[in-house]
């Protein structure tokens, strides 16, 4: 049980940023908690093997990888509750100047999965090409190119909030 | 790289470090760890005893993968049995600006949060309330007066317009009916308050497709949150049910264009209609069960997608805004004085206030239901529904022993 205590220090430590980073990933706070779950109670397995160098990469992968392949199965369909990703926004007001956070938010989540992840793993954790290619276990050149079309599009949806911005 | 691209850079950095993207820490995040694993562990077991070969390890592994999402409720969490007796919650919806009050006056739908915090909705104060102990109430929505204001500011500034069904997700969300206002409206963790679909006006009938905000609802009763986290509307005037999608629109689940009763069991339920539907309940198996007001019926909307008659015509008699309520044992149902749970073959009655009533609380007819942790059941009544000698709230344990929270 001694393993199991070590566990529970490192989910007491981990959970916060891990759940944070379960929202970004997945921009749905519901989807968040149980992509954390599982990916911690498929770690706590691992763990009683004794094969985890580094839990809280471990997790993380689990975590970007059940995500991808979860959203590929079951194509998006019933996501998100609408959350409007402002809690506080209502984005129907055109009164009510809207967050440029919430556009961005709102943006990344229109992203495919994997792109998403790597854009998160990115600007969120901070990883090198080669760090994230090692998470997602593809090469860094596919990291590069994914990137690439993931920064073309969040550009492209964002094009017209920049020109509203500038009208103003 | 140039300048743009680098704008974009630090824009995406400021969106994904939003602090307002935190989420409420679990309660014991160990107990629901190692649950989560022992599921994995017998998923495994499961597919490995049916199947056999390297055909069946590739199953096996993918079913590891699936995440707990499509698995039922999880407003259930390992918190407190007793909501009234655990106080405010770290997360509690308000932020601890609302003022404490020791009334109700009209409580109807009930709802329980994520950390077994007990709301009640009463629509004559216009407020959404939070069952403290020692029979206080704490405000989480609704300045008292009846109206529609306050969106994107504190929730407990804003007015409300008879606040019908309500469902918290496991986040603390707590989104509601706000019926007269024809819109459903959200109160997030951080205490905000916004409107999630309806435009204000009664809506003649819902187009499905278009976007939440900008579509007219026909006064909604009640709102469930599906095991994918899709929010589920009952608009009661359409007589039609309502999914709120990922991308923002409403999409008709079922209902047909003036057909007020019950038509199509049997069928696609978006070829059936909805019966004035004004309860939601989701089981953990998907299933969506509709308490019809129009001719009092249960409904039953498969995860299929069928509609169904679960009870056959049994002169079912919902109780108004939020009647059914999901449990961790099924969705259980306020049928007249009765409190029954739906089962496979058919309603098992576990409460009948027809034939005793608490002590003090004769004439006890349910207004609104909900079922806490350990399958504690919340009713609420009020002594202006023809029946109830007072206005109550109470909490029956799965013994049958009663609780007085709260009595006029």
């Amino acid at each position: 049980m001694a393993d199991e205590d070590e566990f529970t220090e490192f989910v007491a430590g981990a959970l916060p940023g891990l759940l944070r980073f379960g929202h970004v990933l997945t921009g749905n706070s519901a989807a968040a908690e149980d992509l954390v779950q599982t990916a911690l109670g498929r770690s706590l397995r691992a763990w009683r093997l004794r094969r985890i160098e580094d839990p809280r990469a471990f997790v993380r992968k689990v975590m970007v990888n059940s995500y991808a392949s979860w959203h590929r199965r079951h194509g998006g369909r019933e996501w998100a509750v609408a959350e409007p990703a402002g809690h506080g926004v209502t984005t129907e007001d055109p009164a009510c100047r809207v967050d440029d956070r919430d556009a961005v938010w709102r943006a990344l989540r229109e992203l495919p999965p994997r792109q998403r992840a790597v854009i998160v793993l990115r600007y969120y954790e901070d990883l090198t090409e080669a760090e994230i290619a090692a998470v997602m276990g593809v090469s860094a050149g596919t990291v590069k190119s994914q990137a690439a079309r993931a920064l073309r599009r969040l550009a492209d949806v964002l094009a017209p909030a920049e020109q509203v911005r500038r009208a103003e | 790289m140039d300048q743009h691209t680098s704008d974009l850079e630090n824009r995406i950095r400021r969106a994904v470090r939003d602090p307002r993207h935190e989420l409420p820490a679990w309660p014991d995040p160990m107990r629901r760890i190692r649950r989560s694993a022992r599921r994995q562990r017998a998923r495994l077991a499961l597919v490995t005893a049916a199947c056999a070969g390297g055909t069946a390890l590739i199953v096996l592994l993918a079913a590891g993968w699936l995440p707990a999402t499509s698995r039922g409720p999880r407003h259930v969490s390992a918190g407190p049995v007793c909501p009234a007796a655990a106080g405010v919650p770290r997360s509690a919806p308000g932020g601890g600006s609302g003022g404490v009050v020791t009334r109700l006056v009209r409580p109807g739908a009930l709802a329980v949060g994520p950390h077994g915090q007990l709301f009640v909705a009463d629509d004559a104060l216009e407020q959404i309330l939070q069952a403290l102990p020692g029979g206080r109430f704490r405000v989480i929505a609704g300045n008292g007066k009846r109206g529609y204001s306050g969106d994107g500011g504190p929730a407990v500034a804003a007015a409300l317009n008879l606040p019908g069904g309500m469902t918290v997700t496991p986040n603390g969300t707590i989104y509601f009916a706000d019926t007269g206002n024809n819109r459903v409206r959200a109160v997030w963790p951080s205490g905000t308050i916004t409107t999630v679909a309806g435009t204000g006006l009664f809506g003649a009938w819902t187009a499905g497709g278009s976007a939440a905000p900008r579509t007219s609802l026909g006064g909604p009763a009640d709102v469930a949150v599906s095991p994918g986290g899709c929010l589920y509307i009952a608009d009661q005037g359409n007589s039609e049910i309502l999914r709120l999608g990922p991308s923002g629109r409403l999409t008709r689940v079922a209902g047909i264009r003036g057909v007020a009763g019950v038509t199509g069991a049997g069928r696609p339920a978006a070829k059936a209609s909805a019966d004035g539907p004004d309860g939601l309940a989701f089981d953990q198996a998907g299933n969506l069960y509709i308490a019809g007001s129009n001719t009092k019926e249960l409904l039953m909307i498969t995860a299929g997608g069928r509609m169904r008659l679960p009870a056959g015509q049994t002169g079912f008699d919902p109780r108004g805004p939020g009647g059914l309520a999901a449990g961790p044992a099924g969705v259980v149902a306020m049928n007249g004085q009765r409190v029954q749970r739906i089962t496979q073959r058919g309603l098992r009655t576990l409460l009948d206030f027809s034939r005793g009533h608490p002590a003090g609380l004769s004439g006890f007819l349910p207004n609104g239901i909900a079922v806490g942790p350990g399958g504690v059941i919340y009713l609420d009544t009020d002594a202006g529904n023809g029946y109830a000698a007072r206005t109550a709230l109470i909490e029956v344990r799965p013994g049958g022993q009663v609780r007085v929270i709260w009595q006029s």
